[in-house]
């Protein structure tokens, strides 16, 4: 699909022809906020420090999360900064949802000790792979590791959370192309309809 | 204190309606609002989620004190929806009810509504005659028709004609094209012996009236800063200011229409929002139009020695009859003809497609009465929800995400539940809200014929999307809880009978000559279309014999 693009010369002049409303002085200001989508937060600070997990617990969940959304050809859940959202919505849950995901976080360390004798950060990736593959499968996950198995669900809808609505989620690796401002709409482009004969 | 021809009370599709027709006819209009108004400045529909700290869902700690619409970054008015802290409200044991969607600020639920807008049937007038269930209507399809024309030449809604009963055409603006999914969907519809047809909405497609047309943005549940699609703010209520005759008065509270000796309107008692002073305004005629369960709520709370169980309620059944429409049933799948096609976008007229009801036009189903209607939602959208239906993690799991993202399709069925005697609100006395003002009880029943549809409506949408070939990621064959489609109806219906209903066929209160109620709550059935257009066309209505009787003096 190829939308037409309005300018925003042209978008003033559709705003200017209407007339006065209580929406009107908005309008202007509203078509400008197009313009400052690219000063946002979410960049790299050097300085940032977890307001919520420890600094081995962030580790850990920044290797976790990479894992469930790697870098590919774009960049995967460590560049999106996945882990300070997650603590930035953790440090605003209830005590108890705090407690059950740091003690998830403690639930894949003694998984990956009782099978390995080390740390999940202290695996190699094939065995950390290995790990979360059988926590993530339910035919092969065993009866005493159903609590990773709940953690690892959450941390997984946590990490689609923050990834896809970062910057690199949206527009690198879904090519997001909403939020336009477009003088028409124009449908499917494929050619054919796809044999719906109107 | 000046003495107004009209009050109007509340400032959403049918008050903005009501507002726009009186002082347009000349009539003076006081225009009360609970909330403040709103600045158009703070409109942020075009920001991405990553431009909020919550990504624009707000804080866990905020939701859970004002739930989770209040919380929403993307719309930080105050008032756009209602923090649940202000405005509590009760349930009855084991009948929940989710009053949801609640707005206090000017132009109400218009700013954020669907804006989906159809008509109703010449059928839904008379069900009962149909079926026997309830009643019929007061008013018949061509009594409303000439208002639904009104409504449609001033409103502004896109969509196609089809020639079916089920929803009438009216005057349309031009359609918005079919996204590619809807094309895959209408084959399959096509080979189940149904049409589909894109969502008929309040969105221009082209400049009308002085409003732009819609820019495709896809964000309008956050508001529409440009007016392109209707909303109070961006219609209505410019129109009747234009006319020199519209007060508006905002963060007024109304505790309570007041009424005289002979029990007749004369004005109401209410709040200052922000004051919490106790104030009173006045006008010759008063027309409630704050949403069914607030209006409900201000006419239970209006105690009088004439109207010793609420205002207008010498039938008994105020408060009565309550409805809200229905999901029943919900598919989430992929379709394979476009997995891993390019992604475009899709969400940017930010509407779908429908499939108009088809179950009792004629041949009877043989367990439940009335029908639904199915929605038909797809295409990729800003949040990949199906990344939470699939199985995997890793590099796989990422890329089978994009690969089904411009795949995904949504179907629902929107059901008419129907209206019974059983299902009513009260006043909770022990709970008043954050003005002093006691507050709702709602006890909601579920009808048999609800579920019994329910079980047709989800084999129905199996049929659909086997016949597109689609893969179900995920099914959910449930009702939705009451009050989550916030199109709640009936609790102050309308009828021929003053011992049975609570307005006339001109939304007038058959007890209180200069008392009208326009919004929802005057549905005497519910039917499975969406309401806000039919809504709007009883108020225009109501509102033109308001003007001739008040010519008349009939009113006084």
């Amino acid at each position: 699909m190829k939308p037409k693009e309005i300018r925003r010369r042209e978008i003033l002049k559709t705003i200017a022809l209407a007339p006065p409303t209580l929406v009107q002085a908005a309008s202007l200001q509203n078509v400008g906020a197009i313009a400052q989508v690219s000063k946002i937060p979410g960049t790299a600070e050097p300085s940032w420090k977890p307001g919520f997990f420890t600094s081995a617990q962030n580790r850990l969940l920044e290797t976790l999360s990479e894992l469930i959304i790697p870098e590919t050809e774009t960049p995967g859940a460590s560049a999106a900064l996945v882990n300070q959202h997650i603590d930035l919505v953790l440090s605003e849950e209830t005590k108890e949802e705090q407690r059950t995901f740091v003690e998830g976080l403690n639930t894949i360390d003694q998984i990956s000790k009782s099978q390995y004798d080390k740390p999940f950060s202290g695996l190699s990736q094939d065995q950390q792979v290995a790990l979360l593959t059988r926590l993530s499968d339910d035919r092969q996950v065993r009866p005493e590791e159903e609590r990773g198995r709940r953690f690892f669900l959450d941390l997984r809808r946590r990490t689609v959370f923050a990834y896809y609505t970062s910057r690199v989620g949206i527009h690198e690796e879904l090519e997001y192309k909403g939020k336009q401002v477009l003088l028409e709409w124009e449908g499917c482009p494929h050619p054919g309809n796809h044999g719906d004969s109107g | 204190m000046k003495s107004h021809d009209v009050m109007v009370i509340g400032s959403g599709a049918s008050g903005g309606i009501a507002a726009k027709v009186l002082t347009e006819q000349g009539l003076e209009v006081l225009l009360l609002e609970a909330g403040p108004s709103i600045s158009g400045s703070d409109f942020l529909t075009h920001h991405m989620p990553y431009n909020f700290p919550f990504r624009g869902v707000g804080s866990p700690s905020v939701i859970r004190k004002e739930g989770w619409l209040a919380a929403r970054e993307q719309t930080p008015f105050d008032g756009y929806y209602t923090k649940s802290s202000q405005h509590p409200y009760s349930t009855a044991a084991g009948k929940p009810y989710k009053w949801t969607g609640r707005s206090r600020i000017l132009g109400g639920r218009t700013l954020h509504w669907g804006r989906q807008s159809f008509r109703l049937a010449d059928f839904d007038f008379k069900g009962a005659s149909i079926d026997g269930y309830g009643v019929d209507w007061p008013l018949t399809y061509a009594e409303l028709s000439p208002y639904y024309d009104k409504v449609e030449d001033y409103v502004g809604i896109q969509g196609f004609k089809e020639g079916l009963p089920q929803i009438p055409d009216g005057r349309f603006l031009p359609p918005f094209a079919y996204n590619c999914f809807e094309h895959v969907m209408r084959k399959a519809a096509r080979k189940k012996g149904w049409r589909m047809t894109a969502l008929r909405t309040a969105q221009l497609s082209r400049p009308h009236r002085g409003r732009p047309a819609c820019h495709y943005c896809g964000s309008c549940s956050s508001g529409c800063a440009v007016g392109a699609f209707f909303s109070s703010v961006a219609a209505t209520i410019p129109d009747a200011a234009a006319t020199g005759k519209l007060t508006l008065q905002t963060d007024a509270v109304v505790r309570e229409v007041l009424v005289d000796q002979e029990g007749r309107a004369k004005g109401v008692a209410y709040v200052d929002r922000n004051s919490k002073e106790e104030r009173e305004a006045f006008a010759k005629v008063v027309v409630i139009a704050a949403g069914t369960l607030e209006s409900t709520r201000i006419m239970l709370n209006s105690v009088s020695r004439n109207h010793p169980n609420g205002l207008a309620n010498s039938s008994g059944v105020l408060g009565h009859y309550l409805t809200d429409h229905f999901t029943a049933g919900q598919l989430t799948g992929v379709l394979p003809e476009l997995v891993d096609s390019e992604i475009l976008n899709d969400d940017g007229k930010s509407n779908g497609s429908y499939i108009p009801r088809f179950r009792n036009l004629g041949q009877r189903h043989p367990k439940f009465i009335r029908g639904y209607a199915i929605m038909v939602k797809g295409g990729s959208s800003i949040f990949p929800g199906h990344a939470n239906l699939i199985d995997g993690f890793g590099t796989n799991y990422k890329r089978q995400i994009k690969k089904l993202h411009p795949a995904i399709v949504r179907v629902y069925a929107r059901g008419e539940p129907l209206q019974t005697f059983d299902s009513f609100v009260e006043i909770d006395k022990k709970v008043v809200d954050a003005w002093g003002i006691p507050t709702l009880r709602i006890h909601y029943q579920r009808t048999d014929n609800d579920r019994d549809m329910l079980q047709d409506s989800f084999q129905q949408l199996m049929e659909l999307m086997h016949t597109a070939k689609a893969e179900i990621l995920s099914a959910d064959e449930s009702l939705s809880s009451p009050g989550e489609i916030i199109h709640e109806m009936g609790t102050t219906r309308m009828g021929n009978d003053p011992k049975q209903s609570v307005l006339n066929k001109y939304n007038q209160a058959h007890d209180v000559k200069n008392l009208f109620v326009v919004d929802g709550g005057s549905w005497p059935s519910s039917t499975c279309q969406n309401p806000t257009e039919t809504i709007m066309a009883l108020a225009w209505r109501a509102s033109d014999y308001l003007i001739q009787q008040f010519r008349r003096d009939e009113l006084l």
